[in-house]
């Protein structure tokens, strides 16, 4: 099992499914290619390059298919350029689309894959040079920006490839060359061939270039310039290269040419062989040593890395290949048989553990050291390497430890040994986190090749276990993931590296330092890195103590999310002896102190579930570590101490264990301490309040014995804490308070109902604070019956009151109601089911709680439906809408007798997906069984008000309704009888529980439905009309959508088979706006929308000729809509009744002549946008039936209409007002005056007309 | 880069090889290269220059480079050797006449530092022509015996015409390298 890859293969089979589909597109591009010789649409051009892109992960996939594409490409570019004869004719653009193809493949695949792809004939070189050049100069002409689009940087690195690998032909140079053979220009003195010199000249010159031009050119140079006939040219362009880099250029240009030539330089030496190089190495080792300290070199870590690969490229100048004799090997074979044996012996004297010293001697003493005389420069490149495994940036690090590997390798044993243990010297407390993370993957490195000596492996393998856990706090933060992912790597090369019997005592110590990480780390790369190693090396070793089990429990996909980790994987790790001290001892001293306060809770959930391996040890150990640190000075310990604390408490509590009487006074003691030394104040303060909460409750479920000043103590912490803002501390409370008193304060006793429900109950009345309210208002749900019995009645109206909005923004706080909401539907539970199970005793009130609740307690909730409360965060009363959801959904319950289980009363907050697990209906009915709880209305209510909040227009209340609507209607229990058209309702929600009615697209097109029983209507429409017409746009969209699809659909068909219903009319439709019109009126949240979805109606064509209204439902409808107008100020509404009008008097009858008639009065409106707009509207309408409006005068009208400026004064159109009024046979309204005789009124209105001008200015330049 | 980026990337190194065609002219190197890939090899002509070949072979992809065996090419093999997994040695075993040479040129490239680690696989080609010598004896005309003490080698008869003997000389060559191209990596 090979976990990283598996996400790798199960990805692999995808694109590797989807590739068999590209790759015919692929091929057939091609083949178009090739057909029309390069003369393809840049489109297709670009489209194969997003295929190509798409594998920029997963290049491995394309490789099969390279070669079918890269040849015919190539091809078709060989061929375009024989066809153009010279190469000045050829034409660029289509190289430019051909190459930018290649291109892409070059960066999807990289260039080493894709140049073996190229052809190499000596041919093409010499005229591969010239189009280079040719695109070289072009450059020269266009500019930078245009560079990008057109692919001439593409081109370019693609012919430079392409050159890097024409250059290896194995002819001398000059021999393809023709300038040689024309004889035409011979350089006096010179062996370097003209081509030669032309690429040269080229590529210095993209060596100060910042695009990728540099690197590639800084490939083909290599190549070129390591031939073996190119001696000449190396040495002319090393001096070249060892000038430019020491004289002072201009800083723009110094910025690329440097690490371009530094690039080149590190790539002549990585190809070019010793015999070629050794005596260049002085001049290019002083220039990079230079460059080493200067502030170019700070300043980029490219150079630096750059630097780091050349000066260790240098040093292997000076040291010959060799296999390292000495070096460790586990492989058998032909190679083990040619080693020396000592290695050998050296492995097998470690295994039965020699002292270590002795083993190092034994070592010098049998193997010869060879001789080998390591210049002084050999030892200044080691040192460097050894500085740049410091560095602070990565890529540097990367090519130092890789330096280390590949010199170390052709060291001989002492020299190398020195330079491992200057390695681990660097693993210091006071190096930082850079220098920990190089010397791991110089480590990693070391083992990999074999160089780091099993001898050494016992002074490693701590080294190695300290970093696995380095984790260096750094203010609010800490580093040192990349350490431990290092460390991980160390881990796993020693893996791979050594014998499993060599490794087996190593890897004992490893593996818990490794599992404790693959559980426990922060970062998933970590646990990841961890677990991979750990899985390498259970593994090698075959038969590694329940190492099969741990890797399946423990893989890439089960360690990913951090919860999974601590809760399921280490605990199932932790039933492993070998391992569960390191688990145990990672949780106490490290991560329940963590500066994450997420990982400090897991850590303790962690804690919690590993108390069952070993109940007395945390009872004793765990819990005497802990206790003394819950007053820690610092914040972090102390928090994860508490929620520690409190979590092997309750697991305690939860196996059943008893604590000593000597302990149960120490954990008595904890949170008396805590208050003592004041830590609720100040700086984390409310964190520690929460985790105080928790221990109480805690320690309450376990029945600790408490003194009663402790008792006391406790209770007022939990009280002080129900009061506190934070509504996390305030849930943390409530819990507390529960266990509390079903610890100590019960049988309820009357100091204790003192203490508790009347205190409360005085809080939500008078306590002027709102928190204290809110808390008050969730205490009172927590309490239980025996406390709440004496004063219950008194409780619900209390929690009543709170619930009622009191019209005064002061007063009314959405979380008190909200809690008051909860707290209620609480209650209720709490005494309906005291009355279901017989131990409802009533009081000097013959109330009893299941009447309480059907006559007055859901009426409030149905109110609390209505509560469109908003402040400055928005529409606050969708909390307690929803609230009141789950309160109507729970009372309906109890009306019915279903049970609930009970545990669940207080954290209401988690909203519970799944429909609630129903119990059977209690026995107890016949207590009143007169099915008067029960009434029909009722039942419509609960559906109806549910449905309209699910046609809304926030899509988490939709959710909440959608869900809540459909558990009630698949409730078995609830009776068929209660809610009308039940059946039919299932049908429509459906029993998919997965449904999704926060979508729109899910939720309206479902519940329009309901439209067809005209006791839903009213509820549905006055919802719907606030999605339909609301500002949403795309909600609106959709709603509306849904409604007229339905509408067109659905009721043309009802209206056939419906018998009553003679005319196929909308009547009804109308009507229940009207309704919902007149239900709103007054309230612009909902009036403006229904007026919005009645025009939109209209334009959909709804309403239309075709499906006339009757006289008498048109007539009220407009006349409703009129008296919205009417001293309306409100420029949108003003406009949508406008264009309602416009409809109306389209319409035939009586409406016409009203409609026309509001519309002329809106035409000489006090604000132009209405003015305008209307006038818009008019012309329309007369353009369209004219004539049943003005008679022949048609003309006359659109003229006057057409001419007017209807957005300038008001005085000015006078004449056009008398006119219009005329031509439309309408009385004119008395005239008001504009400005009236009163001066004092006058000042008040011509300031008004202001400001409404420049609010309908404003109104026009945001473009409305 | 993390643990698992360098797993990903050592995986995906391990699988790919580079191995080096080399011998004198004649000696059947690019027959052998497009008998292994399943090519016509009725029709060859002398290598100008080189060859590259992909081609996947068991777990692995196998880069094969395809040098001519001229003369006047041989200087230039050099421009190969970089990175050089495995070696395979082509030698016409009916050429006796050019065995010395044949043996000349096989140590002075042992010599060569950048192909220090590379396994050696030594093709006796040709095998089905009569009077061929067989590996036994090309073996001590080359001198095989004397060879570095490190160096991994084996010698095969084979008949790149026939196909016989090349997949066993690939699967060694193949395994060799496969169990310490990691340490080399």
């Amino acid at each position: 099992m090979d976990h990283p890859t598996e996400d790798e293969d199960s990805q692999d089979l995808r694109l590797a499914r989807s590739l068999v589909q590209e790759a015919k597109i692929l091929h057939d591009f091609v083949g178009l290619v090739k057909e029309a010789n390069g003369e393809v649409d840049v489109v297709e051009f670009r489209k194969i390059q997003t295929i190509i892109e798409k594998y920029q992960e997963q290049c491995q996939l394309l490789e099969p298919h390279l070669e079918a594409i890269i040849s015919p490409l190539m091809e078709t570019l060989q061929n375009r350029v024989a066809e153009a004869g010279t190469v000045e004719a050829v034409d660029l653009s289509v190289v430019k689309k051909l190459c930018s193809v290649i291109h892409t493949l070059i960066t999807v695949c990289g260039y080493k894959t894709v140049v073996k792809f190229f052809p190499h004939q000596a041919c093409d070189l010499e005229v591969t040079v010239t189009l280079l050049e040719r695109c070289h100069q072009e450059v020269t002409v266009s500019s930078v920006l245009k560079e990008e689009s057109t692919g001439d940087w593409e081109t370019k690195c693609t012919l430079l490839l392409w050159l890097s690998i024409l250059v290896l032909i194995p002819f001398d140079m000059a021999s393809v060359d023709t300038a040689l053979v024309d004889c035409s220009e011979i350089h006096a003195g010179s062996t370097v061939p003209p081509l030669v010199q032309r690429i040269i000249k080229v590529c210095k010159e993209y060596l100060q270039s910042p695009g990728p031009v540099r690197e590639m050119s800084g490939v083909l140079l290599s190549r070129l310039l390591t031939r073996p006939d190119m001696r000449h040219a190396l040495r002319d362009f090393i001096d070249w290269s060892n000038e430019a880099l020491s004289t002072t250029l201009d800083e723009s240009i110094k910025i690329f040419l440097v690490p371009g030539v530094v690039g080149v330089l590190a790539a002549i030496f990585k190809v070019g062989g010793r015999d070629m190089l050794l005596d260049t190495t002085i001049p290019v080792w002083q220039v990079a040593s230079h460059l080493a300290t200067s502030s170019a070199a700070s300043r980029s870590p490219l150079l630096r890395k750059l630097l780091i690969k050349l000066m260790q490229r240098v040093s292997l100048m000076h040291l010959p290949p060799r296999i390292a004799t000495w070096r460790y090997t586990q492989r058998s074979g032909s190679l083990a048989l040619n080693l020396a044996s000592p290695t050998s012996k050296t492995e097998s004297r470690t295994e039965i553990g020699m002292d270590l010293k002795d083993t190092q001697s034994h070592d010098e003493v049998e193997i010869p050291e060879e001789e080998l005389d390591v210049p002084e420069i050999v030892e200044e490149v080691i040192g460097q390497l050894l500085t740049g495994l410091r560095d602070k940036d990565t890529v540097v690090r990367w090519s130092a430890a890789k330096g280390v590997g590949l010199v170390t390798g052709r060291l001989t044993l002492t020299l190398a040994d020195e330079v491992v243990g200057s390695v681990l010297e660097l693993f210091q407390p006071t190096e930082g986190d850079g220098a920990w993370h190089g010397s791991c993957l110089a480590l990693a490195e070391l083992a990999r090749r074999g160089l780091l000596l099993p001898s050494r492996l016992s002074t490693v393998v701590p080294v190695i276990i300290k970093a696995l856990h380095y984790d260096v706090r750094k203010g609010p933060h800490s580093v040192g993931s990349h350490v431990r992912d290092a460390a991980a790597y160390v881990c796993w090369a020693f893996a791979r590296a050594y014998s499993s019997t060599l490794m087996k005592n190593h890897f004992q110590k490893l593996a818990p330092a490794l599992l404790t990480i693959a559980c426990y780390d922060r970062e998933v790369n970590c646990r990841r890195a961890a677990a991979a190693a750990f899985q390498e090396g259970v593994g090698r070793q075959g038969d590694f103590e329940h190492g099969i089990d741990i890797v399946n429990a423990a893989d890439y996909f089960s360690l990913g999310i951090r919860s999974h980790a601590y809760c399921a994987v280490a605990v199932y790790i932790a039933q492993f002896e070998e391992y569960r001290p390191s688990l145990i001892d990672e949780l106490l001293n490290v991560k329940i102190s963590h500066w994450d306060k997420g990982l400090r809770e897991l850590a303790a959930e962690s804690l919690n579930l590993l108390v069952k391996y070993d109940v007395s040890y945390f009872a004793g150990h765990v819990l005497d570590t802990l206790i003394p640190r819950t007053l820690s000075a610092d914040l972090c310990e102390r928090h994860g101490a508490t929620l520690a604390v409190a979590a092997v408490i309750r697991a305690l509590h939860e196996l059943n264990f008893k604590l000593s009487a000597d302990k149960e006074r120490v954990v008595a003691g904890i949170v008396p301490a805590i208050e003592k030394a004041r830590l609720y104040r100040g700086k984390g303060g409310e964190i520690m309040r929460a985790a105080v909460c928790v221990l109480i409750e805690c320690t309450a479920n376990l029945r600790v014995l408490l003194p009663p000043k402790v008792e006391k103590v406790l209770h007022d912490s939990v009280d002080e804490n129900l009061k506190h803002p934070n509504s996390d501390i305030q849930a943390c409370a409530v819990a507390a308070l529960k266990a509390f008193i079903a610890g100590y304060l019960l049988p309820a006793s009357a100091p204790a109902i003192a203490r508790t429900t009347s205190k409360y109950l005085q809080i939500l009345k008078n306590d002027p604070n709102p928190a204290a309210q809110r808390g008050a208002a969730l205490a009172l749900g927590a309490l239980p019956y025996d406390l709440l019995h004496p004063s219950w009645k008194e409780v619900m109206d209390a929690l009543c009151a709170a619930i009622r909005l009191k019209g005064n923004p002061a007063d009314d706080d959405a979380e008190t109601r909200v809690n008051a909401v909860r707290g209620l539907t609480s209650v209720s539970e709490t005494m309906c089911y005291a009355e279901f199970e017989h131990v409802f005793i009533p009081g000097e009130t013959s109330a009893r709680p299941l009447i309480v609740v059907r006559d007055q307690l859901m009426k409030v909730l149905f109110h609390a439906l209505d509560d469109y409360a908003v402040d400055n965060r928005g529409d606050v009363g969708s909390w307690v809408r929803e609230a009141a959801m789950e309160g109507i959904e729970r009372c309906s319950y109890l009306l019915c007798r279903i049970q609930t289980p009970r545990g669940k009363v207080v954290k209401a907050e988690t909203p519970r997906r799944k429909v609630v697990n129903i119990e059977e209906p209690t026995t107890g009915s016949e207590i009143m069984r007169e099915g008067c709880l029960l009434t029909d209305a009722m039942g419509l209510q609960v559906i109806g008000g549910l449905t309209k909040q699910a046609v809304e227009k926030i899509d988490r209340v939709r959710d909440a309704a959608g869900s809540t609507l459909q558990r009630i209607l698949l409730n078995s229990h609830v009776p068929e009888d209660w809610i009308p058209h039940k059946q039919e309702l299932k049908e429509i929600v459906s029993d998919d529980s997965t449904l999704n009615w926060a979508a729109p697209a899910v939720s309206f097109p479902r519940l329009v439905k309901l439209l067809k029983f005209s006791e839903y209507r009213p509820f549905l429409l006055s919802g719907l009309v606030i999605a339909v017409g609301g500002l949403a746009d795309s909600l609106g969209k959709v709603s509306g959508g849904a409604l007229i699809d339905y509408l067109t659909k659905e009721c043309s068909h009802m209206g056939a088979d419906s018998s009553e219903d003679v005319s196929p009319s909308l009547d009804w439709l109308a009507l229940e706006l009207g309704h919902v019109l007149s239900g709103y009126a007054g309230v612009d949240r909902g009036v403006i929308p229904t007026l919005k979805t009645i025009d939109i109606l209209f334009v959909r064509g709804v309403f239309s000729a075709s499906q006339p209204l009757s006289e008498q439902t048109a007539g009220n409808l407009l006349s409703l809509v009129r008296h919205e107008l009417k001293g309306c100020r409100d420029v949108a509404k003003l406009l949508v009744g406008t264009s309602i009008l416009s409809h109306f008097a389209s319409l035939e009858g009586a409406v016409r002549k009203q409609s026309t008639e509001q519309l002329l009065n809106l035409l000489f409106h006090r604000y132009p946008k209405v003015r305008r707009f209307c006038a818009e509207q008019l012309y329309l309408l007369l353009l369209q039936m004219g004539e049943q409006l003005v008679g022949e005068n048609v003309d006359e009208a659109l003229e006057v209409i057409g001419e007017t400026c209807w957005d300038g004064p008001l005085d000015d159109i006078n004449a056009e007002r008398d006119q219009l009024y005329g031509l439309f046979q309408v009385e004119p309204p008395p005239r008001q005056p504009l400005v009236p005789s009163k001066s004092k009124n006058s000042r008040l209105v011509v300031r008004s007309e202001d400001e409404n001008e420049s609010y309908s200015s404003l109104v026009d330049a945001a473009g409305y | 880069m993390g643990l698992l980026t360098i797993i990903r990337k050592v995986k995906r190194k391990e699988k790919e090889m580079r191995i080096l065609m080399v011998g004198l002219d004649n000696a059947g190197k690019t027959t052998i290269v497009k008998r292994i890939n399943g090519e016509d090899t009725s029709r060859i002509s002398p290598t100008l220059g080189f060859n590259i070949k992909t081609m996947q072979f068991k777990r692995y992809r196998l880069n094969i480079w395809d040098v001519g065996g001229q003369k006047t090419l041989r200087s230039y093999w050099r421009n190969y050797y970089e990175q050089t997994d495995g070696l395979v040695w082509v030698v016409d075993s009916s050429d006796t006449r050019r065995l010395q040479d044949c043996r000349d040129e096989l140590h002075g490239l042992l010599k060569e530092e950048k192909l220090i680690g590379a396994s050696l696989l030594i093709f006796a080609n040709k095998q089905d022509l009569k009077g061929s010598l067989n590996p036994e004896e090309i073996a001590k005309v080359l001198d095989l015996h004397v060879m570095d003490k490190d160096r991994h080698w084996q010698i095969l008869g084979c008949s790149a015409v026939t196909g016989e003997g090349l997949l066993d000389g690939f699967n060694w060559l193949v395994s060799d390298i496969g169990s310490r191209i990691y340490m080399l990596g």
